[in-house]
């Protein structure tokens, strides 16, 4: 009875701490540009860092996460090849349902085996994508990639402004959402840890 | 004795705690209604419609139906693009197949630069401003109510120290 006081603030406490703790439970919200509904993603059959063509067609049951970028690139591809990585590495065991790709904007220079000692320095399971000119073109073009060559005095040689959004196309094979460069790796794993979740992979 | 002190000193930090969380609520509020007298308003969600055409017209260079090249959003917004088109188009942040809806809800205070693919200038700013909202209040309230609670149990401690000889005579006349 002594001690009364005591435990009335206790509870007031803990009370406070309860409400302060317990936010009222909000449906998730994406932290990408949601594509809804989401769309067949173009198809593209491109050739392979690890060897023969990659079908998007033939990649259904896995959430495929796509960067378009080159290997000459001083800052955003390996900036957002790292960020890659880390997303597989936060993701742990449920990264073995995603695939990495990497689909070139310099076919001049990327070749598979360029793409793929060039993606070995970040992972190695992930694709490194290439092909003629033509075909890229296409490819480009279906998933509103934005790409010009930047002539420069540089020992790099020329540069190529692009687009630098991920894709993320989903375990039924559509694109569902897009990523800004400036998006946190807590926002994209967020996002894909409940895709997966609601997914049941 | 000892419970004795003990139990006044409790007291008196749950006295110090609910006057000082008076305070907060009161200091919190004010500010509140001060900051949010322009900015507080629902969560609202902006609709934009691409029509079908607009590229063909944009490479032609004939007018087309456009929006500021500058826009304002609060916390939550959400911005909703439907793309009649039949090339995907990009606003801002938001890239949306042809004959599909982006939809981005801006989730955090941001400014943005990027590219828009049916601006005359190509390019478009977007401003996303932090939402003053219920939990931000009562954060305020525990901001200052909690430290201020203890600096006052404090003080009280030393402005009127609890008098341990009245006490010891209150606990010899229960014995």
């Amino acid at each position: 009875m002594k001690n009364s006081g005591f435990w009335f603030l206790l509870v007031v406490i803990a009370a406070v701490g309860i409400v302060f703790g317990f936010v009222v439970e909000r449906p998730y919200t994406y932290r990408g540009s949601l594509i809804d509904p989401a769309v067949p993603a173009p198809e593209f059959s491109l050739l392979s860092s690890q060897g023969g063509d990659y079908r998007l067609d033939s990649r259904t049951g896995k959430f495929i996460l796509i960067f378009f970028g080159y290997t000459h690139c001083p800052d955003v591809c390996p900036t957002t090849l790292y960020e890659m990585k880390e997303i597989k590495a936060r993701l742990k065991d449920k990264a073995e349902n995603i695939e990495f790709v990497f689909i070139t904007v310099d076919p001049e220079r990327d070749t598979q085996d360029q793409l793929k000692r060039y993606l070995s320095s970040f992972d190695e399971s992930f694709f490194g994508l290439t092909g003629s000119t033509e075909q890229l073109e296409m490819v480009w073009k279906d998933y509103g990639v934005y790409r010009e060559i930047q002539e420069t005095d540089n020992s790099l040689g020329y540069l190529v402004d692009h687009t630098s959004r991920l894709y993320l196309i989903n375990s039924q094979g559509e694109l569902m959402m897009t990523y800004l460069y400036e998006t946190t790796l807590d926002e994209i794993v967020s996002d894909l840890n409940y895709l997966i979740k609601k997914a049941d992979l | 004795m000892v419970v004795g002190i003990r139990i006044k000193l409790v007291l008196r930090l749950l006295y110090s705690l609910i006057i000082a969380f008076i305070f907060g609520f009161m200091i919190s509020e004010v500010s509140f209604q001060i900051l949010t007298k322009n900015t507080e308003r629902e969560v609202e969600i902006y609709e934009i419609k691409i029509p079908e055409g607009t590229s063909e017209r944009v490479e032609k260079g004939f007018p087309i139906p456009t929006i500021p090249e500058s826009m304002i959003f609060f916390e939550g917004d959400k911005i909703i693009v439907r793309n009649d088109d039949r090339v995907s188009h990009q606003l801002g942040p938001i890239w949306v197949p042809a004959g599909s809806t982006g939809t981005l809800t801006l989730e955090k205070p941001q400014t943005y630069s990027l590219a828009c693919t049916f601006q005359p200038s190509k390019l478009m700013g977007l401003e996303v401003r932090p939402r003053l909202t219920n939990d931000i209040r009562l954060q305020g309230i525990l901001a200052i109510g909690l430290p201020s609670g203890i600096l006052v149990w404090l003080f009280s401690i030393v402005i009127f120290p609890i008098d341990s000889k009245k006490i010891e005579v209150n606990s010899n006349y229960e014995e």
